[in-house]
C-alpha cells in the first residue's frame, strides 16, 4: 500500500508536491525522474524519462498558486519535453478553467493532501520540441539519477 | 540632433567590447573609483577615447559617500597577523583625499556617511564644486605628470565635459527629502557659475517617486535649467524603462519638453531605448553598460553570482532569456536562420553564430558548471556573443530612431504591439511586448 502523508492538509510549499508527483511519474514507466534540471536560465521542476522507442520525456512545473505563470513556463519546457505537465494543489486545480492549459498543449495535474496524483488534462505531444535539447536534457537527467 | 550614447564602463574587463564598438557610439564615461584604482589603464583609455574625438568623461561619483559607508568597504587580510579588517575601499579613500573638505574631514575622519549639514552652506557648496571640478580636470594629468612613461601625454589628459557633485534625493515627503534637494541644488547652483572650458553638466539623481510628483520634478528641472549649467544628466534611482507607467511617462516627457523648450539639454544618465525614442521630444542622448546598465540603483547589488547576460530582442527593444525567445519562434514564422535574419537580427554577431541554422541561436544562452558551484552559469563566450550583439542593437536603435519620424516610429511600434499581443498567453515574450503601449506615448 502506498505511504500518505500523515498530515492531511494542502501543500503549503513547493517542494512539498515534488514527492507525490515522482510518484506518479514512476508509476506511468518513468525509469528517470529528477528534480530541479537547469534548462536555460530556468530550473524544471521535475523532468522525466520513460524507457520507449524513441524514449519520451515529460517536465512538469509545480506551482501552489500561480497557474498563469505555470503555463508560461511548462509552454518553455515543451522545447525540451515531450509532454508539458502543470502540477498544483488539487483545490486549486479543480477550480480551474482548462481552455488555456488544452489550448497550448500543457497538461494537469493535482496532489491530493494525502499525496494521491491524478491527471485532470493530458498534455498534448509538444510541437515545440527540438530534438537536440530533448537529447541534452535527457542525457543529463540520466547522468543525475545515476549519481544519485 | 540626433540621439547620442555614451558607453559606461564599469571595469577594465569591458574595454575590449568598447574599444571594438567606439565609433558607433558618443563616447565613454568611467567612475572616479575605476580611475583611482587603475589610474595607467584609464588614463591610456581616455587618450584612446580622445584619439576617437569622441567624449570622455569621469563621474565624480559622490553620491555614494552619502550611503551607508559598507557599500564602499571591504575586508582586508592584514598578511603579518592573519587578522580581517572592515575599511572604505582604498579607490574611494583616494577619491576623498583627493576631494579634501567634508569628504576627508567626515568620511575618513569621522568615519560615516555624509549628511545635507555637512554639505550645506554658501562656503562648502563653493569648496565641494571646486574640488569635484579640480579633481575631474586635473586628475589625469596629475597622474600623467607622476609616471615617467605617461608624462608626455599630459596635455591631452582632458575630460570632455564635467560633471557636478550630487547625491541622491529621497522621494519620501520628509524632511530628509527637502534638505537632500535644498544641498542638491546649491551644489548645482554653484556649479553653474564656475569658469569652465569643458561644459559643465548637473546631475540630477532622484527617486522615482519624484518622477510621479510633476510639480516637484518640473521645479527641479527649472532650478537646473537656470542654474549655469549646460546640461543636465538626469538619474532615476533604480527606473527600468520597461516597467514606467503612464503617469511617469507623461512626467518624463513634460520633463524633457521643459528643457528642449529653453534649448537646454537633458540627458539619462541611465536609460535605454525609450530614452532613445525621448530624443523625438528633445531628450539628447543616454548612457548605459556594456552588458545593459539601463538602470541603477543608488544602492550596489551586493556581489555574489555573477548576472546572465540575456539576449537584446530587437523588434521588442528589451532583454530576453533564449528559451523565452526560441519558445516563440514558432508562433512568429521564424523556422530557419534566413527567417531569424528577416524578424530578429541580422548583425554579423547573429550571422556569426548561427551560421546558417536557427538550431545555433542557443549560444547565446550556453551554460557551464563553473568549478565551486552547484549551479549552472552562463559560459563567458555566451555573455560575450549577449554583450556585442547588445552593442550592435543599441547601435541599430540609434539609427532607426534618428532615421525614422515620430509618425512612422509610433506605426512600427503599434504594428510590433498588435503582432506580438496576437501570439498565445503562454508565450512570455506577448508580455515584453506590454512597455511598448507606454512608450508608444512618448512619440
Amino acid at each position: 500500500m502506498r505511504k500518505k502523508k500523515s498530515l492531511a492538509q494542502t501543500p503549503r510549499l513547493e517542494r512539498e508536491l515534488i514527492e507525490p508527483v515522482t510518484r506518479y511519474l514512476r508509476s506511468i514507466g518513468c525509469h528517470v525522474v529528477v528534480p530541479e534540471v537547469r534548462f536555460f536560465d530556468r530550473g524544471i521542476d521535475i523532468y522525466a524519462v520513460k524507457q520507449a522507442r524513441p524514449r519520451i520525456t515529460f517536465a512538469v512545473e509545480l506551482k501552489l498558486t500561480k497557474w498563469q505563470r505555470a503555463i508560461q513556463q511548462a509552454a518553455i519546457y515543451q522545447l525540451c519535453a515531450d509532454y508539458s505537465f502543470v502540477a498544483l494543489p488539487k483545490k486549486s486545480a479543480l477550480s480551474l478553467d482548462l481552455h488555456r492549459f488544452r489550448t497550448c498543449g500543457v497538461g494537469l495535474l493535482s496532489v491530493a493532501p494525502d499525496g494521491t496524483v491524478g491527471c485532470v488534462l493530458d498534455a498534448a505531444k509538444s510541437t515545440e520540441k527540438r530534438s537536440h535539447y530533448a537529447k541534452a536534457m535527457t542525457t543529463s537527467a540520466e547522468r543525475e539519477s545515476l549519481h544519485a | 540632433m540626433p540621439s547620442e550614447v555614451i558607453l559606461r564602463l564599469g571595469s577594465h574587463a569591458e574595454k575590449d567590447y568598447l574599444v571594438k564598438t567606439l565609433n558607433l557610439f558618443s563616447g565613454a564615461i568611467v567612475g572616479a573609483n575605476l580611475l583611482e584604482s587603475t589610474p595607467g589603464a584609464t588614463v591610456s583609455l581616455a587618450w584612446k577615447v580622445d584619439s576617437a574625438l569622441k567624449k570622455f568623461l569621469i563621474d565624480p561619483m559622490t553620491y555614494v559617500f552619502a550611503i551607508d559607508l559598507d557599500f564602499i568597504s571591504s575586508e582586508t587580510k592584514d598578511r603579518k597577523t592573519g587578522k580581517y579588517t572592515k575599511g572604505i575601499k582604498k579607490s574611494f579613500k583616494n577619491i576623498c583625499s583627493e576631494l579634501g573638505g567634508p569628504f576627508e574631514s567626515v568620511i575618513m575622519q569621522k568615519q560615516r556617511s555624509l549628511r545635507p549639514k555637512d554639505l550645506s552652506g554658501q562656503g562648502t557648496a563653493t569648496e565641494i564644486c571646486e574640488s569635484v571640478f579640480a579633481y575631474q580636470m586635473q586628475r589625469m594629468k596629475r597622474i600623467c605628470e607622476a609616471d615617467q612613461q605617461l608624462k608626455e601625454f599630459s596635455d591631452r589628459a582632458l575630460p570632455s565635459g564635467v560633471f557636478s557633485p550630487y547625491f541622491y534625493i529621497p522621494g519620501e515627503s520628509t524632511s530628509g527629502s527637502d534638505d537632500w534637494e535644498d544641498v542638491c541644488v546649491e551644489l548645482i547652483d554653484t556649479f553653474g557659475t564656475m569658469q569652465s572650458s569643458v561644459p559643465k553638466y548637473a546631475v540630477l539623481c532622484i527617486s522615482r517617486r519624484i518622477l510621479r510628483d510633476r510639480v516637484r520634478l518640473q521645479k527641479l528641472i527649472a532650478r537646473i535649467i537656470d542654474s549655469g549649467c549646460d546640461a543636465c544628466w538626469l538619474w532615476i534611482n533604480a527606473f527600468r524603462e520597461d516597467e514606467i507607467n503612464e503617469i511617469e511617462m507623461t512626467n518624463l516627457e513634460l520633463c524633457v519638453k521643459q528643457a528642449k523648450e529653453k534649448e537646454f539639454p537633458l540627458w539619462n544618465m541611465h536609460g535605454g531605448f525609450l530614452s532613445c525614442l525621448l530624443n523625438k521630444q528633445g531628450m539628447v542622448g543616454f548612457s548605459h553598460s556594456i552588458g545593459y546598465g539601463e538602470s541603477k540603483d543608488v544602492l550596489p547589488v551586493s556581489a555574489g553570482a555573477l548576472p546572465t547576460v540575456p539576449y537584446h530582442y530587437n523588434p521588442l527593444h528589451v532583454r530576453a532569456s533564449v528559451s523565452d525567445i526560441e519558445r516563440a519562434f514558432s508562433s512568429l514564422g521564424v523556422l530557419d536562420a534566413e527567417d531569424f535574419h528577416n524578424t530578429v537580427c541580422n548583425c554579423t554577431v547573429c550571422k556569426g553564430v548561427l551560421k546558417g541554422s536557427l538550431r545555433n541561436f542557443r549560444k547565446f544562452g550556453d551554460l557551464t558548471l563553473k568549478p565551486g558551484n552547484t549551479r549552472e552559469s552562463q559560459t563567458a563566450e555566451s555573455a560575450k556573443l549577449c554583450r556585442f550583439h547588445f552593442l550592435l542593437a543599441r547601435k541599430k536603435e540609434l539609427d532607426l530612431v534618428n532615421s525614422s519620424s515620430r509618425v512612422q516610429l509610433r506605426a512600427l511600434l503599434s504594428n510590433t504591439l498588435s503582432e506580438y499581443e496576437k501570439l498565445g498567453t503562454q508565450i512570455r515574450l506577448r508580455d515584453k511586448a506590454a512597455p511598448l503601449r507606454v512608450w508608444i506615448k512618448s512619440l
